[in-house]
């Protein structure tokens, strides 16, 4: 289990994280939602080890330094590898080779184009690759539908149901209310480095209301007129 | 690849040393030490060059560029004005920790390279005028210093930088798995056990001071650093167990050579080795700048 009590994480004069603490097991979902600035880069990036914190953070009752960090894997917010690098040596640095994910993805055909060459959609889904094919017991993504196109999307809400029924731990950082919801089996809404609600589907529209001032249903209508 | 290069630089070796009269005095205690010096001058240059590009995330690093080397050879030679060479290697390996300190801080790629364009045109002029200070007839050396000269060293100096340079290359091929991971995003590295400033500091900090031992030797050397990587990553492969020594081979393959055309051009008088791999990799540069220019 990811367990987080009580973070603080201060950059300059600002308090990024004010006192968050949720949990994340394995077998489920959690979906970190909250508006650009709110802190979830930064709660991922303590989470990994990588900010100076104050209070606890345990991965499997193991700080992040002290090797907790080496049982996640993450896809970060802006995944940009070396330009030269290539497709194939990217996925040749992973733990292991899953066909299903490279064929879901749809790296096959890109597998031998260079990082530099390829769009942010395609650099995106090697990303999600990278992350999804280390075997770790938690994996971490942060903003993975962006510059994704809709069929990807769903391509990828399928592979991550199947890594959770693998027993895997996902915690999923994004803006997408749409996606957030239908991969999430618990949503933490994020506001000003606080946490302010966490709850399971039936809360989920009464939180984003309350955060964003207006809830999915409503932005899929908008969208769909 | 690797096999090939190998053999290219011992034929090369083989040429560039017995070409013209051979005579063992002066292959023994000439020739072989100025073309092994010049030979890992230009391996830890374009080695050092892919280590900055790789742990800076910046494809225009290396240490002439960002300025380090210029910095050093400042370092080496207010060492030289207090007339001692062993103050002028340890005060340049001392601006080497310094220029890490500074660079390990990772400005904004931009910055850093205009950062670095002032700090070499202060360092060049320093250096210059501190030679005058020196002696106002020495100053054909501060030049050929600031452009990079092979000089002829005994055979006890060749080993000793040959045993650095070698223990540098083989801690860096331990962790060129690292450096994979590095290349691909610093997060990505730490779910392998990866510390990414710790791993920045440390292959940073060897590699500056492998950078201060050659600009203390040689004086300063553009482009093998920048160019000489890329090459490599272009034609062949971007994984580091490859890229390090490949581009070790071919920057030490292209300094041998243009010590050996600046001694031979226009002989029996000689030019700084700088000059042709200046000449030969600057419209290169260009070319690595123009292929980056919507990055």
């Amino acid at each position: 289990m990811i367990e987080v009590y009580n973070l603080y994480v201060r950059k300059g004069e600002k308090e990024v994280l004010n006192g968050v603490s949720m949990e994340v097991d394995r077998g489920e979902t959690v979906v970190l939602i909250g508006e650009n600035g709110s802190g979830k880069t930064t709660l991922i990036r303590a989470i990994t080890g990588l900010e100076d914190y104050k209070g606890e953070i345990y991965i499997d009752g193991v700080e992040p330094e002290k090797g907790g960090k080496e049982k996640i894997s993450v896809l970060s917010q802006d995944f940009n590898p070396m330009a030269y690098l290539k497709v194939s040596e990217i996925i040749g640095f992973c733990d292991s080779v899953d066909e299903e994910v490279i064929k879901e993805l749809g790296l096959n055909g890109i597998f031998s184009s260079r990082i530099g060459n390829l769009s942010g959609g395609e650099r995106r889904r090697v990303g999600i690759g990278f992350a999804l094919m280390n075997d770790r017991p938690y994996i971490i993504l942060d903003e993975p539908t962006a510059n994704l196109d809709i069929s990807y999307i769903n391509r990828l809400i399928s592979l991550l149901r199947r890594k959770v029924e693998e027993g895997k731990g996902l915690l999923i950082a994004t803006h997408d209310l749409i996606f957030g919801r239908e991969v999430g089996d618990r949503f933490v809404f994020l506001r000003d480095g606080k946490v302010a609600y966490i709850t399971n589907e039936e809360g989920f529209n009464y939180a984003c209301t309350k955060v964003f001032g207006t809830n999915m249903y409503t932005e899929v209508m908008k969208r769909c007129v | 690849m690797i096999i090939i290069l190998i053999l290219l630089a011992v034929l090369l070796f083989l040429l560039f040393t017995f070409y013209g009269n051979p005579n063992s005095y002066i292959v023994e205690n000439l020739r072989v030490p100025r073309n092994t010096v010049a030979f890992l001058c230009g391996g830890s240059l374009a080695l050092s060059g892919a280590v900055y590009q790789t742990v800076l995330k910046n494809p225009l690093a290396e240490p002439y560029i960002l300025g380090v080397a210029g910095f050093i050879l400042l370092g080496y030679t207010i060492g030289k004005l207090l007339r001692a060479e062993e103050i002028g290697l340890a005060l340049s390996s001392a601006f080497a920790v310094l220029s890490v300190m500074y660079i390990s801080k990772r400005l904004p790629p931009k910055h850093m390279l205009l950062v670095g364009v002032g700090v070499n045109a202060f360092s060049v002029s320093a250096v210059l005028v501190l030679y005058s200070f020196l002696d106002p007839y020495s100053l054909k050396e501060s030049v050929t210093k600031t452009i990079g000269v092979v000089p002829y060293v005994s055979i006890w100096v060749v080993l000793i930088i040959s045993l650095i340079t070698f223990l540098v290359f083989l801690f860096l091929m331990l962790r060129s798995r690292n450096l994979d991971l590095l290349s691909v995003g610093e997060l990505e590295a730490v779910s392998f056990g990866v510390n990414p400033s710790r791993e920045r500091v440390i292959s940073l900090v060897l590699t500056t001071v492998l950078t201060a031992i050659f600009v203390s030797l040689v004086g300063l050397v553009g482009f093998i650093g920048l160019v000489v990587p890329h090459i490599v990553r272009f034609i062949h492969s971007s994984v580091h167990s490859k890229v390090l020594p490949l581009s070790f081979l071919l920057g030490g393959i292209i300094f041998m050579g243009s010590d050996f055309l600046a001694r031979m051009v226009v002989y029996p008088a000689e030019i700084p080795a700088g000059v042709f791999s200046s000449l030969m990799l600057s419209p290169l540069f260009i070319g690595v700048v123009w292929r980056l220019r919507h990055d």
